[in-house]
């Protein structure tokens, strides 16, 4: 029996979590559909080397290794099967929560240019670089919502680069470390300003769990302490509770239904019962796209029907174009002194100073120090070139400067190309024998010019800071999707160059959202989850108002 | 368990194994475990990997013999690192089937797994590679 919904929701990670938990108070029947499971700390482990950090083997936040392949298309335009835990494949997580069970928690809000690109730089040849149709001030007392609602940690006041804010963060900042204080001196010889960085952590006890335990496990894992703030502990479960939102776990949807006018009625979903593959439809007056910017395109794209030939929203052949992420530059630098304390979560400091003003530059980014790292990743990523990988001298290595080097890098504002792109596959299906993601293209060359700068910031910094050796090499042209993907649904006033409107409304149809990073025309030079949920809250007000 | 390698592998892999990460005051990659966690991987997600260190584990075995005529697990640790660091660079005095630096760095980098992951892979006893680096412990559930 086909059941009938206010709204179904697609997806519950950082906006589609939100979208429930907001609709649901506000009594609409919401249907959540996620196609990984909800895990618990435990059940998520601490495996080295199989996390969403560090997956030579695999993750563990899904989706599953075997039967969800991807397609990357290379530079010489040659076709890769890859598997989820493989760099290509821009995984992020499939599982309650999204992606924010296991991200870093780093909370920024994106600045007033970041929502003017095209007008504060022009627009380079060959990028989509466009303004978004909304500026800061309207999304600024959502940016707060999530704030407070999910919880952020952050120091107001030291930030001398923020955006115009009304209130100040729900939680103390995150303690400093000693690469806090190292690179704060370097940053004054220079006469850089930096400030805390914020994060989506809890420093005390907030909304009725406990404080973070500084175990250092943030990017990748799950908290054991449950002070880590995602949707799968705030707005899913106060969702949950209203008793108006019914949450489904391992159901892939396969598409959003029409009925033969062209009109959105509902979706269709996959789900496994002892070994079967079973199908089911459920019927909503609303349906919200936010199973992230690869898999929302590619659902959009497989909601093929005699009226929508090329897919839903794509009368412009523009879903899935302008696939964006963020190039991460950076060095690492050895000290004298210890830098690590050991505590976790290690990143404490950072400079918002090159975000934008940059001469000759379009936009810049952000720059902080690592979270404290794995020490199989340490061996992997952050040895300098010289020393052996292996031997006595190694061992000596490692053990003698684990706690004395700093890794200094941030995310650059990507200047985004329209042929970097997720398509379908045709060809290729996944366990549920559906099409799957196409991805190719790279980033537009400008994000190499930007990326470059702030390389060589980042290594002006270091040195300014003591280091007795920097080392790292520049960055180069390539996609740059991963875990910050974005923009493949971008929002805009004009249908003739957005995908949905300034409310993520689909345009064109009256009832069909998205709700995700998706919509991000551009994605700032800082970590862009803040903005998916300022975002979410905005769009779950309106739709609620409406429904 | 069964039998993966040939015992004359195995006395090759542990020789290999405590040059990789040789013992000072914290253990070396042996005593760590090193050696369950390779056997786990050719079990599991290195499963596809098990030939190659086969062949490799015998040809590191046969370049022992026919540079100092003696296996490489009888040799002294300075000759075994310079034939570590000779199939690094790609030379061999015997023929190798399959690549020697391919091998080699295969070796390294599942010995360094075994090693710094953690001790719930079959390596890094104790979680002394930890205290070693001094990789955080506080707060831990
Ligand atoms: C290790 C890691 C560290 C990170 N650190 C940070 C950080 O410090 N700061 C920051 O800002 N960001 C960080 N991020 C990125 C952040 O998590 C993402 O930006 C954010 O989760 C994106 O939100 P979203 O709503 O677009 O998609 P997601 O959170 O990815 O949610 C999409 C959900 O939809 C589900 N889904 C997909 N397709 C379907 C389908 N067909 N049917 C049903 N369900 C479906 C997926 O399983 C998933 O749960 C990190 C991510 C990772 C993985």
């Amino acid at each position: 029996m086909t059941k009938t919904y206010d709204v179904i929701i697609v997806g519950a990670g950082a906006g589609g979590g939100i979208m429930a938990g907001v609709l649901a108070e506000a009594g609409k029947h919401v249907l959540l559909l996620e196609r990984g499971p909800k895990l618990s700390f435990v059940e998520m482990g601490r495996d080295h080397l199989r996390n969403q950090r560090h997956s030579p083997y695999g993750h563990n936040a899904g989706p599953e290794e075997n039967g969800n392949p991807r397609v990357l298309v290379d530079a010489q335009g040659r076709e890769h099967l890859v598997k989820p835990h493989e760099g290509g494949y821009q995984n992020n997580a499939a599982m309650v929560g999204g992606g924010t069970q296991v991200y870093g928690a780093q909370a920024w809000r994106f600045r007033e240019q970041d929502f003017r690109m095209a007008s504060t730089y022009g627009v380079p040849e060959h990028s989509s670089l466009a303004d978004w149709p909304l500026d800061y001030a309207e999304l600024a007392p959502y940016y707060e919502q999530a704030e407070w609602e999910i919880g952020v940690a952050g120091d107001d006041e030291a930030n001398a680069y923020k955006s115009v804010r009304v209130k100040g963060f729900p939680l103390p900042p995150i303690p400093g470390n000693p690469s806090r204080s190292v690179l704060q001196r370097g940053a004054e010889k220079l006469g850089w300003k930096t400030h805390p960085v914020p994060m989506l952590i809890n420093t005390k006890p907030y909304l009725g769990r406990p404080a973070c335990v500084q175990c250092s496990y943030c990017v990748g894992f799950s908290c054991p302490s449950n002070g880590k703030n995602g949707t799968q502990n705030t707005l899913i479960p106060r969702g949950l509770s209203t008793g108006n939102c019914e949450l489904i776990t391992h159901a892939m949807t396969e598409r959003v239904d029409v009925d033969e006018r062209g009109n959105v009625t509902g979706v269709t979903y996959l789900k496994e019962q002892e070994g079967a593959i079973v199908r089911e439809s459920a019927r909503a007056k609303v349906v919200i796209a936010s199973s992230g910017a690869i898999e929302t395109a590619r659902l959009l794209l497989n909601s093929r029907s005699a009226m929508h030939q090329n897919g839903l929203g794509n009368e412009h052949d523009l879903v899935g174009r302008s696939l964006q992420g963020h190039f991460y530059p950076g060095v690492n630098g050895l000290f004298e002194e210890i830098t690590h304390d050991g505590l976790g979560p290690g990143v404490s400091i950072a400079t918002s100073q090159f975000n934008h003003g940059n001469a000759g530059i379009i936009g810049g980014g952000m720059l902080a120090n690592e979270f404290t790292k794995l020490p199989i990743i340490f061996w992997r990523g952050s040895l300098p070139p010289d020393v052996p990988r292996w031997g006595a001298a190694n061992k000596r290595w490692m053990r003698e400067n684990f706690g004395r080097t700093i890794h200094i890098m941030g995310p650059v504002q990507d200047i985004p190309n329209p042929e970097c792109r997720v398509q379908i596959a045709l060809n290729v299906q996944d366990r549920f024998g559906i099409p799957v993601a196409k991805l190719s293209g790279t980033t537009h060359p400008e994000t190499v010019r930007t990326a470059q700068f702030m390389y060589e910031r980042a290594r002006e910094w270091m040195e300014s800071s003591g280091a007795t050796r920097v080392w790292g090499g520049p960055p180069s042209l390539g996609m740059s999707a991963g875990q910050h993907q974005a923009g493949t649904c971008r929002m805009g006033d004009d249908p003739m160059s957005s995908v949905t409107d300034r409310w993520g409304r689909v345009h064109a149809h009256d009832n069909l959202y998205v709700a995700d990073a998706s919509l991000h025309v551009t994605n700032g030079g800082f970590n862009p989850v803040l903005t998916v949920m300022a975002l979410a809250f905005r769009s779950a007000k309106n739709i609620a108002k409406q429904l | 368990m069964d039998k993966l390698f040939t015992e004359s592998q195995m006395r090759v892999l542990q020789a290999a194994l405590d040059r990789i990460i040789p013992a000072d005051d914290y253990p070396g990659a042996w005593e760590s475990g090193g050696g369950d966690y390779i056997l786990r991987q050719m079990e599991s997600d290195s499963k596809s990997l098990l030939p190659l260190y086969r062949l490799g584990l015998d040809a590191i075995d046969a370049e022992a013999v026919t540079a100092y005529g003696q296996h490489f697990a009888d040799l002294y640790p300075a000759r075994q690192d310079a034939l570590i660091s000779n199939l690094e660079r790609g030379t061999t005095g015997t023929h190798w089937v399959i690549s020697a630096p391919g091998f080699i760095n295969t070796l390294i980098s599942h010995t360094v797994e075994g090693y710094y992951a953690d001790a719930g892979q079959g390596g890094n006893h104790d979680e002394k590679s930890w205290k070693m680096v001094g990789f955080n412990q506080a707060g831990r559930p």
